[in-house]
């Protein structure tokens, strides 16, 4: 039996975590939809749970709070942004695989940030995280 | 987040600052649910985890579907398979959080880079080690040799607190006996300290 990764999932907007969560559709896994504003997240929880059976999806405003409940994490929230949730998630996201999904993949900011976590930068959306997070 | 963490190192070695700023970068904190498992039957134990907040349990499952509780893991204990954990075998026990968690992980590659860097962490690791071999040794030999009404009662010694977070099938499947045998037992100490 393979116990169920937890995955953080902060967004700029719905799209995006549509976007992000259609990759795990085949998972057995939690998805924690992340975001301040989470109007239009529901929505995004919802098609979730009628597409796939092993992936659960939930919406959460408090990131601090799903971070530090996720295995890994994985961000998408634009370069201006980047430092506010950094600072957010950083006490709890140590040792964690963060991912950023960037158009600079040669930005080494987020790691800089974030000095104790395993950064990854992507400069698109992959069909499956299982690389890089791990399946374990 | 880290108090409970430095205050049960430093109750065993000194600790710099510094040496613990550098401890901190190595733990996970993870925060587990209520039924939430911590480590299932088959996987490998990737870490060994150290309780903030919150209360697991260990228990193995037998071949009839029966559970088994190994250890109760309260706030300061540390939890983990340490066969699968140090092997990389595959664990015969499940690790589930019985109550929401907080915890600081650690795998075996940054529990070695700690004990290189800051070698006083052999010496808490080896007294953590003797701790758990004595209290397993302990309770060996109160398996083999102690009526269940002495188990109950050492039980509730060295776990003070106990019966308000933990279900009394739970205490009796930890003392392997059962929940009958186990509210008989407690009727009659009650009857007893009323005389």
């Amino acid at each position: 039996m393979a116990t169920k990764k937890t995955i953080a999932v902060i967004t700029s907007s719905p799209a995006k975590a549509s976007a992000i969560a259609d990759a795990f559709l085949h998972e057995k896994c939690n998805l924690l939809l992340l975001a301040n504003e989470t109007d239009g997240y529901d929505k995004v929880s919802a098609a979730i749970k009628k597409k796939s059976r092993s992936c659960k999806t939930e919406v959460h405003h408090c990131m601090k709070d799903g971070c530090w409940e996720a295995d890994a994490i994985i961000m998408d929230v634009g370069r201006e942004d980047e430092e506010d949730v950094a600072s957010l998630i950083k006490e709890v996201a140590t040792q964690k695989v963060v991912i950023n999904i960037t158009h600079d993949c040669d930005d080494k900011k987020l790691q800089q940030l974030l000095p104790y976590s395993r950064v990854t930068t992507l400069s698109e959306i992959p069909s499956s995280f299982k690389d890089i997070i791990g399946d374990d | 987040m880290y108090e409970l963490l430095r205050k049960k190192i430093s109750e065993t070695i000194p600790l710099s600052d510094d040496e613990f700023e550098f401890c901190k970068t190595l733990f996970i904190p993870k925060k587990l649910r209520k039924r939430q498992y911590l480590l299932q039957e088959g996987d490998v134990d990737r870490y060994t985890g150290f309780v903030e907040k919150g209360l697991l349990r260990t228990y193995a499952v037998d071949s009839k579907g029966t559970e088994h509780i190994l250890q109760f893991a309260f706030e300061g204990w540390w939890v983990a398979d340490l066969a699968s954990f140090l092997r990389a075998e595959p664990s015969m026990l499940n690790i589930e959080a019985m109550e929401e968690c907080e915890l600081l992980l650690i795998t075996k590659q940054s529990w070695e880079l700690l004990l290189q860097k800051i070698p006083a962490f052999e010496k808490f690791f080896r007294i953590l080690t003797q701790n758990n071999l004595i209290v397993t040794q302990k309770r060996l030999i109160g398996n083999m040799s102690e009526t269940a009404e002495e188990k109950y009662l050492n039980f509730m010694k060295d776990h003070p607190g106990c019966m308000q977070r933990v279900p009394q099938r739970m205490i009796a499947s930890y003392l392997g006996i059962t929940k009958e045998t186990l509210s008989r037992i407690r009727s009659q100490i009650a009857e007893k300290s009323k005389k």
